[in-house]
């Protein structure tokens, strides 16, 4: 049907980003209410996003998507009328349906059709509400009266807040009233909750729409708030919103509304607009400009008052610089807040990866989500469902014991696993716990010295804390057995190198028979970073900051040598040295090694550092990352490049993959299990000093 | 074959931006010509491809900036007054090209242009498009899309992976 439907591209991605939200709340509602089957709030959120999932599948012709909607509505209407009880087993069937329903979204996506069989899930829900659940109510009698209590309760709401009513008129020659109209109803839920609407929802999927839309609903926000909310959707030829006085009074009950609840209804109904991702990041690209060009101006004041002297004008000049610095610096800051959005929108993949890993594993595990209001940029966001994903797997597999070795340990049978975000100011702090065995250093010192080939002295000599630091190497794991789920090694250190893109750090803190705790260090944004700018001949190169460990003096003829490695020693440790230009060009001619001291950056990356000779330092300053590129494409070394306040162009070092690239490896293990390791790396070749 | 089709389906003239290059004519076509700029520092890129002079700013966005006589292997480049960088809109984005001198902007009828012949020229036919007859000279029509082309990409990932492949004529410097 749907290829006799008018075009309706126009709508999908509309739909989409939609059916991803109520996809998602479905998800993780109905873990929710597996945990808490008599919160009727939760249910209600449940019940409304299969309900308009239902409505606007349907509109948009994607039948079999609908059907599932309106199959797991029976059930949650069921739950509802208080004789069904939400268990385990009618959990796993909506669950299902929910898989179902993000596979078919999915292939919608990828402009598939969403032909997918969907019928054994169907026919699950369908046996599950015509089954009788959990034997109706349960001794608390909680449960709520049967349906037809709705209105009821709208009409209590219209009293408890501000009521308004929304008449939106669709243009005549309107393409798809129904879908437009469901937009509408989507934009207003946004800012309110939509208590009525004439036509009904019913008659609007069905595409009964008559000349103009109704809307009762409750909204604490200006009338221009409305409108604004509708004012980009088109097709609509007017809006009417009922005066912005109140139009019922707030009853008895709503007086008694605490702050907080007041409060919370308030936010809940802060204006909001979707904004295409390309546009943010045009955007941030837009600020970026600015950054660089604030920084090219403040140059360009210093020079000309050395030239011209301190003339009034000139200071003015400076002056206005340093004002638009402060204007772009507090620019660049809401861009970049706008860029953010609340980690939960990371964490809510988690707890049904959690609940099913662990039903698996025949693991008892309460999963506990801390600080998912805490705000991080969504491109971080994105990269870091994966790395998240191997540590909580970690935390299921190898940390959680089963109830019986908890039993034996002392401990309650459930085990708990925290995945916990803050911030902590320019960083923000995601941190995953769990209360299981913990991870015995001695072991992984074994395992380093059996697989890894580090020398037995070198793993006598290292604490215990350094050693926790071995599980993010290759190839080492302490499992006894590789299960499906991890256990071969290779988990760890995929997510180090991951949040290492990322420019963040990760750690492990652990005590045996305690728990374990991993801790991943992340910027607030990518776009924009502080480097140290050093010379090396000619040119000008950016060292990111969090590479940077500290700068040092080094006397030439205090540069030694051990293993054809250049290395010095550096706060009582032996630390390798390169020459920053020779190593960025792949230069292997040695080093001038008397007369003199040599300027060298200490970097670090993850437990691997080095010392980097340079000219001499040029100085802290923000930089803008740019590509080098699709014409150049990736060089070793480097990632990418900055514009510095002269116009000139500065490169910009990735120290981790010029440590890959110099032949590197952690000091703690020996030369050739790097080497083993070594071949995975994007930008490692053959290591040609060793050859 | 491709080169033949291209020619015929034209419109009947071409307008193009004609430089100088080791005292021989070239043309691009004008609307694949972002901006002529005068020779300015570039930054040189480490284990870049040796034609690769380096990257500019251009007005915030970084540009590569190729020189085409490494690419066509006609020596070495000389920095003049006249000397220019012509940025050049390709598919991977603005690229630079150094030349010895902009001399003019040209119309040309579509049929004088020709496939390129091996004898005209001493540059790599593969990154030409053909070329014509002007006032008794002979202008020789750049490919620009072909200047990276495959081939030269991979050369680019044997780079990251630290196999450099030198020219014959260029000298050997790596290490053996």
């Amino acid at each position: 049907m749907a290829a006799d439907a008018p075009d309706m591209s126009e709508y999908l991605g509309v739909f989409l980003d939609e059916a991803e939200e109520q996809v998602e709340t479905l998800d993780d509602g109905i873990l929710r209410l597996e945990k808490e089957p008599d919160d009727q709030g939760l249910l209600q959120e449940i019940f409304r996003a299969a309900h308009s999932l239902k409505s606007s599948s349907a509109a948009m012709g994607f039948a079999n998507m609908s059907r599932l909607c309106h199959a797991s509505e029976n059930i949650l209407d069921r739950f509802r009328a208080g004789d069904m009880r939400p268990n385990t087993e009618v959990v796993d069937v909506l669950l299902r349906a929910v898989d179902a329903l993000k596979t078919i979204k999915e292939a919608i996506r990828g402009g598939e059709s969403d032909a997918l069989d969907i019928s054994e899930v169907v026919a699950a829900l369908e046996a599950s509400a015509a089954g009788t659940g959990d034997a109706g109510p349960t001794g608390d009698s909680s449960a709520p009266p049967p349906d037809g209590r709705d209105g009821d309760e709208d009409e209590e709401r219209l009293m408890e807040t501000d009521a308004r009513e929304v008449v939106v008129r669709l243009t005549d020659d309107c393409a798809m009233p129904s879908v437009r109209a469901q937009i509408v109803l989507k934009a207003l839920e946004k800012i309110g909750e939509i208590l009525r609407t004439h036509p009904s929802r019913e008659e609007i999927s069905a595409g009964r729409i008559g000349e103009q839309l109704r809307i009762m609903m409750a909204a604490r926000v200006r009338e221009q708030a409305i409108r604004g909310a509708l004012e980009s959707i088109s097709e609509i030829a007017r809006v009417e919103v009922s005066g912005d006085e109140r139009v019922v009074d707030v009853g008895p009950k709503g007086r008694g509304k605490s702050s907080v609840e007041l409060g919370a209804m308030a936010k809940g109904a802060e204006q909001t607009v979707r904004v295409n991702v390309a546009r943010l990041d045009k955007l941030m690209n837009l600020v970026g400009e600015l950054v660089i060009d604030r920084t090219r101006l403040a140059q360009l004041g210093l020079d000309l008052e050395t030239q011209y002297g301190s003339v009034d004008s000139i200071q003015d000049v400076r002056e206005t610089c340093r004002q638009m610095g402060r204007t772009v610096g507090d620019l660049q800051e809401e861009v970049m807040k706008a860029r953010m959005l609340p980690i939960a929108q990371l964490f809510r993949r988690f707890p049904r990866m959690v609940r099913d890993l662990a039903h698996k594993m025949g693991k008892e595990v309460e999963f506990i989500l801390e600080g998912e209001e805490t705000e991080l940029d969504r491109s971080v966001i994105q990269e870091m469902v994966d790395p998240l994903g191997h540590l909580l797997r970690n935390a299921v597999d190898h940390g959680v014991e089963t109830p019986e070795q908890r039993a034996r340990a002392g401990k309650p049978p459930k085990g708990r696993v925290i995945l916990a975000a803050r911030q902590e100011e320019n960083h923000i702090i995601i941190e995953v716990t769990d209360d299981g065995a913990g991870i015995d250093a001695e072991k992984l010192k074994d395992s380093a010295v059996r697989k890894g080939g580090m020398s037995e002295s070198a793993a006598a000599s290292i604490s215990d804390e350094e050693a926790l630091q071995l599980v993010f190497s290759s190839g080492l794991s302490t499992s006894k057995s590789v299960s499906e789920v991890s256990g071969r090694g290779v988990g760890m250190d995929v997510v180090k190198t991951n949040v290492q893109r990322l420019r963040g750090r990760v750690q492990i803190q652990s005590k045996p028979g305690v728990g374990t705790t991993m801790v991943v260090r992340l910027p607030l944004t990518l776009a924009i970073s502080q480097a140290l700018l050093v010379r090396c001949g000619e040119e000008t190169i950016a060292i990111p900051l969090v590479y940077v460990v500290e700068t040092t003096r080094v006397a030439r003829d205090a540069l030694g040598s051990v293993r054809r490695r250049l290395v010095t020693t550096f706060r009582g440790r032996v630390l390798p040295v390169v020459d920053l230009r020779k190593a960025l060009d792949g230069d292997d001619t040695g080093i001038q090694m008397s007369g003199g001291l040599s300027r060298i950056v200490v970097t670090r990356s993850g437990e691997r550092e080095v010392g980097m000779i340079v000219d001499h330092l040029v100085g802290e300053q923000d930089i803008v990352l740019k590509s080098l590129g699709s014409a150049l494409g990736d060089i070793a070394g480097l990632s990418g490049s900055t514009i510095l306040g002269d116009g000139t162009v500065a490169l910009v070092l990735d120290v981790a993959s010029l440590m890959d690239r110099a032949g590197l490896q952690a000091s703690l293990l020996a030369e050739d299990e790097g080497e083993r390791s070594g071949g995975r790396h994007q930008f490692n070749g053959r290591n040609e000093s060793d050859v | 074959m491709a080169i033949a089709q291209e020619v015929t389906s034209g419109v009947e003239e071409e307008q193009l931006v004609v430089f100088e290059l080791a005292g021989e004519s070239y043309g691009v076509d004008i609307g694949a010509v972002n901006t002529i700029i005068r020779m300015q520092r570039i930054t040189h890129v480490p284990r870049a491809p040796v034609f690769v002079e380096g990257v500019i700013n251009l007005r915030g966005s970084i540009v590569p900036v190729i020189d085409l006589r490494k690419r066509f292997g006609l020596g070495t480049f000389e920095e003049s007054k006249a000397s220019r960088i012509v940025v050049t809109e390709t598919k991977s984005g603005l690229m630079g090209i150094i030349v010895d001198a902009v001399t003019e902007t040209a119309s040309l009828p579509t049929d004088a242009i020709e496939p390129p012949s091996s004898l005209v020229t001493t540059a790599d036919s593969h990154y030409l498009r053909g070329v014509a007859k002007m006032d008794e000279r002979l202008i020789i029509l750049l490919n620009l899309e072909s200047i990276l082309t495959e081939s030269e990409s991979d050369e680019l990932a044997d780079i990251s992976a630290g196999e450099v492949e030198v020219p014959a004529e260029m000298p050997a410097a790596a290490p053996v």
